[in-house]
């Protein structure tokens, strides 16, 4: 029973927090700025989440997050269509912004592909090592054969 | 986040010569559980974005450990907490190593908003040693097997079970 109560907690523990995160985040987002541009207009936002470059111009660029593209009014750098990249800017009234800071994750796509590797082999090594008691749907350590 | 295979190679370091033994794949486990949880989410759906700010924080993924570690067989389970535990505990010292334009992660979530880091490095910055870690990892095993070959060598083998 007081097992049960201690999982429940843990449970009810991680639900408030995913939805706090939700509810009580003070990041302005550039979902936010679109929807009420002129709230939001002049405010300085960090933009980080899964952007990539949609268009390179001679005076900026634009980016793609979660369906919205946006012009950014900046030196482009050495951004190329495709970057993902992460910025700080200025939100300008209705739709773009203007660039202060630029990081391009240039190696973001092989950061992720190389971190499927160890998932798999972490994986295979606790499938190798435990299983789970079907008597009591606790994981347990494999008896292993002895050589000797 | 430093790529998954840093997360594990140091993790690797820090278990493969203590008194770990199949406890270390729970070590791994814990290392790369905040990753784990969190960063498909955002990446396969980006929309869902809000909801994953808790999950790559220390609180959440401790939490989270003591709730994996309850799913053990009890002889193992302070085990399983420990090890859980302590992965996750070298995942966030690698992490507060980095450099991000928004200044770190969470430490304090949900007590506070405040971030902070090292700035020793850039996020993608370890992408480039991965190839590094894989050779040590296969050097320092075949090393070790050598070792127990020259120390043991193999008699006439018995099935003891």
């Amino acid at each position: 029973m007081i097992k049960r109560l201690y999982i429940l907690l843990l449970i009810l523990a991680l639900a408030g927090m995913i939805w706090s995160g939700k509810k009580y985040n003070p990041a302005i987002t550039l979902r936010m700025c679109l929807e009420n541009p002129q709230q939001y207009d002049g405010e300085t936002l960090f933009i980080g989440t899964e952007i990539t470059v949609r268009d390179v111009y001679e005076d900026g660029f634009s980016i793609h997050q979660m369906g919205h593209v946006v012009r950014v009014a900046g030196h482009p750098g050495g951004v190329k269509r495709g970057d993902f990249v992460q910025l700080v800017a200025i939100f300008r009234a209705p739709d773009h912004l203007e660039l202060q800071k630029l990081y391009v994750a240039q190696k973001r796509r092989w950061k992720i592909g190389l971190s499927i590797l160890p998932l798999v082999l972490v994986g295979i090594g606790l499938i190798y090592y435990y299983r789970v008691n079907r008597q009591t749907g606790l994981i347990e350590e494999r008896g292993r054969c002895r050589i000797s | 986040m430093p790529d998954l295979v840093t997360h594990t190679f140091a993790a690797y370091v820090v278990t493969r010569f203590g008194p770990w033994g199949a406890a270390r794949f729970l070590f791994y486990l814990g290392t790369i559980l905040p990753d784990v949880v969190s960063r498909p989410v955002y990446i396969l759906m980006p929309r869902w974005y809000e909801y994953t700010i808790a999950l790559h924080t220390p609180l959440f993924i401790a939490l989270l450990g003591l709730l994996l570690s309850e799913g053990f067989a009890p002889a193992l389970r302070a085990t399983a907490r420990k090890a859980l535990l302590a992965g996750a505990g070298l995942h966030f010292l690698l992490d507060m190593m980095q450099r991000h334009l928004s200044g770190g992660y969470l430490w304090l979530f949900p007590f506070s908003w405040r971030t902070f880091e090292l700035g020793w490095f850039d996020t993608e910055a370890t992408v480039g040693w991965t190839p590094v870690w894989v050779v040590a990892v296969i050097v320092i095993e075949i090393s070790i097997y050598l070792q127990s070959q020259r120390r043991n060598p193999a008699p006439a083998k018995r099935k003891s079970c």
